[in-house]
């Protein structure tokens, strides 16, 4: 499989020179093939979130270099990989982050809207991914009409709209219950097959973690383990 | 109960002998403007009529400040837009807005614009209620502002939300000042200023703190004339910690005025910001300082005005992003019929390649007709 992410020796060091200086990351080499469904886990402090965040170009790493597509991310100037970023990476958080006073229908099309796209054409890929994820049903309720399952379903819906080729999910199921968890899992499992888009996701969650082809494990900021399932 | 503190001083005050001026504004808008994404111009209206009420007592002061506000567009109010536009409002322990009335076409809602009342000597000022704070010096941007969130929607200038503070001042000299606030939040909890300004015998300085649950700030001020030229020189900025967003960062800018004798007046900022946030602002991740995110390090800023006559006053006032090239012009004319009665014209252009921060807006042309009474 042609290597679609490429992170190599991938250094994260915070206040460094201080009294609290700490290694996140510890020279991290990690390759990912394009459509790969992986999980980034391990325990709290290990640096699933830092490694999701440099991957993702919101953070850079102290050393080392991510290649995404053929393009050197770490080397694009901030208004280069803000464009990057737009085009070609999805994310979805913990905490949702949905605009309260936009329906549903319009917070998965909001991201299409800054980045120009025609209301015809965002109209057609809110109703397609929203049906995809069993939501079509509340396209004109606001966010706090919905459950927690339903609004993460929400925010995974924003982040596939716009087509990216990549998905980064820290700790998605994090503030849902175990059914709703899973429903998500195996929504993002099946958006994964369909869309045939890459998708990244950190837990600590083991149910979770099942749920991926490959497992990577972090501990002390370094990898412990890679595990392709079949 | 700190609303009720202030109900009560303006009704003890206002039956001993009083000063009241009362004065009403009605500001109406006529707007053509880009509905989002769709390539079409949307016509849409605004109008304002805006109640004020200022109380004077000797040194004892009050000020009352409320709008009725109409829009009329039906495409225009539901918009993406305007909606995240709208919802921005006071960060107050309680609502200053009224619920909207809708009415297909429109809405209306009143809102409370300020509510304040102190007292002022030479030597300090006291003042608490729903009122702006002061921050800054800068003419075009204010980095260290945190209190007072801009109202997006606004069309005129200086037109920002107040915060429910308590604001006290102390003037050691006529040079110096010493500046503390406290003001609550919706969330009742509290954010902290602190401001102490002084002469350093070329240049007023200041050195300002913010803190609350959220961010934190360090900033100062500069503001001085050069070789007395008649060219104003500020300098402002902050080095904030956005505990939301888990991001430290420097903003600050640099300006010069200069008011000639023909009344044409110029003023020039660049604003500098040590990161951007581009992905914050376009996934909407609450921040501390959401009002200092920007998507470009670097913004050049300029406003110039000029009286064409006694009743004819034009401006323009642009920035351009730095970092993509893109730009917003806005060219107003303002014409009074009388003491009282302004029309005006003016635009908003944006310009810029496919992407960039300004390139995507379309253009806006307004009619402004206000009268005072």
């Amino acid at each position: 499989m042609m290597n679609f992410l490429t992170v190599r020796n991938v250094k994260k060091v915070f206040n460094e020179g201080s009294e609290n200086q700490s290694n996140a990351l510890s020279g991290i080499d990690l390759s990912i093939g394009k459509e790969e469904f992986v999980v980034i886990s391990g325990p709290s402090g290990s640096g699933k979130s830092t490694l999701l965040n440099i991957i993702g170009g919101l953070d850079t790493p102290s050393e080392g270099s991510v290649e995404l597509k053929g393009t050197v991310i770490t080397a694009l100037s901030e208004n280069d990989l803000a464009l990057f970023r737009r085009e070609n990476i999805g994310f979805v958080f913990q905490a949702y982050n949905l605009i309260p006073v936009l329906t549903v229908k319009e917070n998965i099309e909001y991201v299409m809207r800054l980045m120009g796209i025609a209301q015809s054409e965002c109209d057609a890929r809110v109703l397609e991914v929203a049906r995809e994820l069993d939501i079509d049903a509340y396209l004109n309720k606001l966010p706090d009409h919905l459950s927690g399952g339903q609004q993460q379903r929400v925010a995974v819906a924003r982040a596939v709209a716009s087509k990216p080729k990549l998905i980064l999910a820290d700790e998605p199921t994090a503030n849902l219950d175990t059914a709703n968890g899973e429903k998500l899992m195996e929504l993002m499992r099946r958006l994964n097959e369909e869309e045939k888009v890459t998708i990244i996701f950190s837990s600590h969650d083991p149910m979770v973690i099942s749920k991926a082809r490959r497992s990577i494990v972090l501990r002390d900021g370094e990898i412990i383990e890679d595990t392709l399932r079949s | 109960m700190m609303r009720g503190v202030v109900v009560a001083a303006l009704l003890t005050l206002s039956v001993s002998a009083t000063e009241f001026e009362t004065t009403y504004e009605n500001s109406n808008f006529t707007l053509s403007s880009p509905l989002d994404g769709t390539g079409k111009q949307e016509l849409y209206n605004t109008n304002r009529f805006r109640l004020t009420e200022n109380f004077h007592e000797e040194n004892w002061f009050a000020t009352a400040i409320g709008d009725i506000k109409n829009i009329l567009g039906y495409d225009t109010i539901n918009s993406i837009s305007y909606k995240t536009a709208s919802a921005i409002r006071s960060d107050t322990p309680f609502s200053t807005q009224s619920g909207t009335y809708d009415y297909t076409e429109g809405e209306t809602f009143v809102q409370l614009y300020r509510l304040y009342g102190g007292y002022a000597d030479e030597k300090q000022r006291i003042s608490l209620g729903l009122q702006k704070v002061s921050m800054g010096v800068g003419r075009i941007w204010n980095p260290t502002d945190l209190f007072n969130p801009k109202n997006p929607l606004a069309l005129e200038p200086d037109e920002v939300y107040g915060v429910f503070a308590l604001a006290y001042s102390y003037a050691p000299s006529s040079l110096s000042q010493i500046t503390v606030v406290a003001a609550q939040r919706a969330d009742h909890s509290f954010k902290y200023a602190g401001r102490v300004k002084g002469y350093l015998g070329f240049v007023d300085a200041a050195l300002d703190v913010v803190s609350a649950d959220d961010v934190t700030m360090i900033g100062y001020e500069l503001e001085g004339e050069l070789l007395k030229s008649g060219i104003e020189l500020r300098s402002e900025g902050g080095w904030f910690d956005d505990k939301l967003l888990h991001k430290q960062f420097f903003q600050g800018l640099i300006g010069a005025d200069y008011a000639f004798e023909n009344s044409l007046i110029l003023i020039g900022e660049w604003l500098h910001t040590s990161r951007t946030f581009d992905h914050e602002l376009q996934l909407q991740i609450p921040s501390g300082a959401a009002s200092n995110l920007v998507r470009a390090g670097d913004y050049i800023g300029f406003s110039g005005g000029y009286q064409f006559d006694p009743l004819l006053y034009g401006t323009l006032s642009s920035i351009v992003s730095a970092d993509d090239g893109s730009f917003y012009a806005g060219p107003a004319l303002r014409y009074s019929l009388d003491d009282d009665m302004t029309i005006g014209l003016g635009a908003m252009f944006y310009g810029g390649k496919s992407g960039s921060e300004f390139g995507a807006l379309g253009q806006t042309y307004y009619f402004n007709f206000k009268v005072t009474f």
